[in-house]
């Protein structure tokens, strides 16, 4: 006698049921996630206890994590909350992991945070000492952010003395050393950096600080013209269009103008690809808490 | 007295071939080596470490599942189903017969994990920079011989426990001891902090009489960039190699005076 539900049915209406359920717990964790923000991660040290001589391997995935948290919609506007202590996790995991110090830190000089971005630079440095790139990117760190120019030139003279630097790094340490501050030279040091790296998101991440340091020469000769308008005129310019400073009006007139905000109402310019102004070294402007020893 | 060890390893490769569990390891270890391909796809920066790294951390967890299974079946399950008792009957030393098994596991293991490390090998060099393998052979050959090493340890363990207990206690004794194996080091530091003498001493007795699986993992220095043959290779082949000796030793010992009536 032929059963009245026959087994592939039962089968097939279990399998329906337990994705029915796996969807619901994946709604319901979402939700979990959207009211209590992310899961705590794990502590590393206990992790790589628990890898049981996978360290590695283990790190290598909860890299992906990072690399995956990285590429996320939507974390980007919010600067990777998460990103300092998965990048953590994941060195501690690995200690000797050289790229992830190097791409955690310059995607975080990135949004802004330089000096977690050089916490886990020098970090690094004292792990991997023979990784040229992490006093380089330190080094940049303090010179063209942080406003100490003595001892981002040190770094980056540090970085040109381990073996396979690129040869423009003595260079450019020099140049860093004699240099009163202009952004040109760290824009130069940064097409130099991209030239030389291979990895394309690095050179990505590269090229975002490059066009970083434009807007801000770009922020700082409007602000220049804006002051020397209201000098002028006793007002404050409608539009930027309107600077006579000839520098100040190429720039409102370029593309790079689309990428800059103008508040007629203060007379202050922004732009939203720049978290945070990025200073460099004046002597007579560097604060006491940044001025080098 | 070499060959009836060969005939007994002989009877013993054929037999596990025929375990169906073994080829379910095999794929499990394959499909982790294709996953890491994958994987490197969606990393930033050195794909290669992705596809190194897990690919023979795949072999690496594949090769002791395998070298645990066969070895506690080696001689527990003959035992059990007393399949051993007419070769026994034979005028060959019980220490032979545990020699014998122990070959024919390892055998069968390399069997396997070799078809693993080709798979692996093509992998990593197929991602490695134009057209160049990514390591020098000699590291990266010095890197597969621990490994290789490192589950003959895993496979005398667990020929040891098969040689006194049941297969399921075999089982999970030998499991155990493979992953603190892996922690000696760490068990010798937490137990090293406790304010009781006895502990402390119980860590560093545990960090001496243990085999330290550390010693063989040549994969960290491998993706790091350090040293292996001219470092710690030989050091760690030497220990392997008594430690295995001295296991071996044991289980012939141990099944020789076991009361098998």
């Amino acid at each position: 006698m032929r059963p009245a539900f026959p087994r592939a049915c039962r089968i097939l209406a279990l399998v329906a049921l337990s994705a029915a359920a796996h969807a619901a717990h994946g709604r319901a964790v979402a939700q979990t996630s959207e009211t209590q923000g992310p899961a705590p991660l794990p502590n590393g040290e206990a992790v790589r206890v628990a890898s049981a001589g996978h360290a590695t391997s283990v790190a290598d995935l909860y890299w992906l994590k990072l690399v995956q948290y990285v590429g996320t919609p939507g974390e980007e506007a919010r600067h990777w909350p998460q990103l300092e202590p998965l990048a953590d996790l994941v060195v501690t995991v690995d200690p000797l992991f050289g790229y992830a110090y190097e791409a955690s830190g310059v995607v975080l000089a990135s949004t802004g945070r330089y000096e977690s971005s050089n916490a886990i630079l020098e970090r690094g440095m004292s792990q991997v000492p023979g990784r040229w790139q992490l006093p380089f990117f330190a080094g940049f760190n303090h010179w063209s952010a942080l406003g100490d120019l003595d001892r981002g030139a040190e770094l980056v003279l540090r970085a040109s003395k381990i073996r396979g630097s690129p040869r423009y790094l003595p260079d450019l340490a020099a140049r860093l050393f004699s240099s009163a501050g202009s952004l040109d030279d760290g824009i130069a040091g940064l097409d130099l950096a991209i030239r030389s790296t291979q990895d394309p998101h690095l050179k990505d991440e590269l090229a975002r600080r490059r066009d970083q340091m434009e807007i801000e020469r770009a922020l700082r000769t409007l602000e220049s013209a804006i002051a020397d308008f209201r000098l002028a005129n006793r007002a404050i310019p409608a539009q930027l269009t309107d600077l006579d400073d000839p520098a100040a009006n190429r720039i409102a007139r370029s593309p790079l103008a689309e990428k800059i905000r103008f508040d007629p109402s203060t007379g202050a310019v922004s732009s939203p690809l720049l978290p945070r102004r990025l200073m460099v070294y004046r002597p007579g402007h560097v604060p006491d808490a940044l001025a080098a020893p | 007295m070499i060959a009836p060890i060969l005939a007994i390893a002989r009877v013993s490769v054929r037999e596990s071939l025929r375990d169906r569990i073994l080829y379910g390891v095999l794929a499990f270890g394959v499909g982790l080596i294709l996953l890491s391909a994958v994987l490197s796809n969606v990393t930033l920066g050195w794909p290669v470490r992705i596809v190194t790294d897990l690919s023979l951390s795949a072999i690496s967890l594949g090769g002791s599942v395998m070298a645990i299974l066969l070895g506690v079946r080696a001689v527990a399950v003959e035992l059990e189903k007393r399949v051993a008792y007419p070769v026994l009957a034979r005028p060959i030393a019980r220490g032979w017969y545990v020699v014998g098994k122990y070959l024919g596991v390892v055998a069968t293991v390399y069997l396997n994990v070799g078809l693993m490390i080709v798979a692996a090998t093509g992998m990593i060099a197929s991602y490695s920079h134009e057209g160049a393998f990514q390591y020098a052979p000699g590291a990266y050959l010095a890197t597969l011989g621990l490994l290789l090493l490192k589950l003959a340890l895993i496979a005398a363990i667990a020929v040891l426990f098969s040689c006194f207990t049941s297969s399921t206690v075999a089982f999970i004794a030998s499991t155990g001891v493979t992953i603190a194996g892996h922690l000696t080091g760490e068990l010798r530091f937490f137990l090293g902090k406790s304010e009781q003498e006895s502990t402390r001493i119980l860590g560093d007795l545990l960090y001496w009489i243990l085999p330290d699986l550390t010693t063989m993992e040549g994969l960290p220095r491998l993706i790091h960039g350090q040293e292996i043959l001219n470092g710690p290779a030989a050091a760690a082949a030497i220990y392997g190699a008594c430690y295995v000796a001295a296991l071996l030793v044991a289980a012939s010992m141990i099944f020789t005076k076991r009361d098998l009536s």
